[in-house]
């Protein structure tokens, strides 16, 4: 457990509703969930783009690059395609651990 | 971490400001991981820098381009033509790993770098003639 400070007006305030403990546990809980959800959709808005340009998901985006002939396929759609592949690596794994901190927080209510 | 990666992102932000024009810049910044991506014109040429930490891990692509044409780029991606250039036939067994290196004009040409910072590829793109740029 940590301790963290809020204002002693809100304090008061919180107190008419019940007690502030549980109440700031659960506007924490419903605003962490929020931001998964967001970064979750987010991070599948951009896989969306590369999936779309490359017409293939991550995995097999990686599989074509790994032979002469793959390579020469993803360099006709993107002749840097480096960037893409950095970014779509970092859309992949946001996604995943995004998926895990939500199941986290709904695990832990 | 975060704040010592704020601070290399916007020295890069400020140095792209100082050198492109009509720069558009993205930025991202997660738990474990952040994302800088800016594009701008250098004369008539594009600039396209991206830059990404992940768990300390650092990864970059920079590229000056003429239309479709690539006329020179610097990454450290797991690109096949590096790696048999550093293990010829036992590239495969080092698939994923990222390498530093140079692309010349039209990708046609690959050469093994140490990796290198947006100043020295703007060094690079400055010092290059105009004949170089087509």
């Amino acid at each position: 457990m940590a301790t963290i400070t809020i204002k002693k007006g809100y304090l008061e305030i919180l107190k008419t509703f019940g007690s502030a403990d549980i109440i700031v546990e659960d506007a924490l809980r419903k605003y962490l969930i929020d931001k998964c959800v967001e970064r979750i959709e987010k991070s599948k808005r951009k896989i969306e783009e590369f999936t779309r340009k490359y017409d293939c998901n991550y995995a097999e985006f990686i599989g074509e690059l790994s032979n002469e002939e793959g390579l020469k396929v993803v360099e006709k759609k993107s002749l840097n395609w480096e960037e893409d592949m950095t970014e779509w690596e970092y859309w992949e794994k946001e996604l995943e651990e995004w998926k895990m901190r939500l199941e986290d927080v709904l695990m832990k209510s | 971490m975060e704040n010592a990666i704020r601070r290399r992102f916007n020295e890069i932000i400020e140095d792209a400001k100082a050198v492109l024009e009509d720069v558009e810049i993205e930025q991202d910044y997660s738990v474990k991981r952040a994302l800088l991506k800016i594009s701008g014109n250098f004369r008539n040429l594009k600039v396209r820098i991206m830059e990404v930490v992940d768990e300390d891990k650092r990864k970059y692509a920079y590229y000056l381009i003429n239309k479709d044409l690539v006329v020179i780029g610097f990454d450290n991606a797991p690109d096949i033509k590096a790696l048999k250039i550093k293990y010829g036939k036992n590239y495969v067994y080092h698939i994923e790993e990222r390498i530093p290196h140079f692309h010349g004009k039209g990708k046609k040409s690959t050469e093994i770098t140490k990796e290198i910072s947006f100043k020295e590829f703007m060094e690079k793109v400055k010092s290059m003639k105009e004949d170089d740029f087509v």
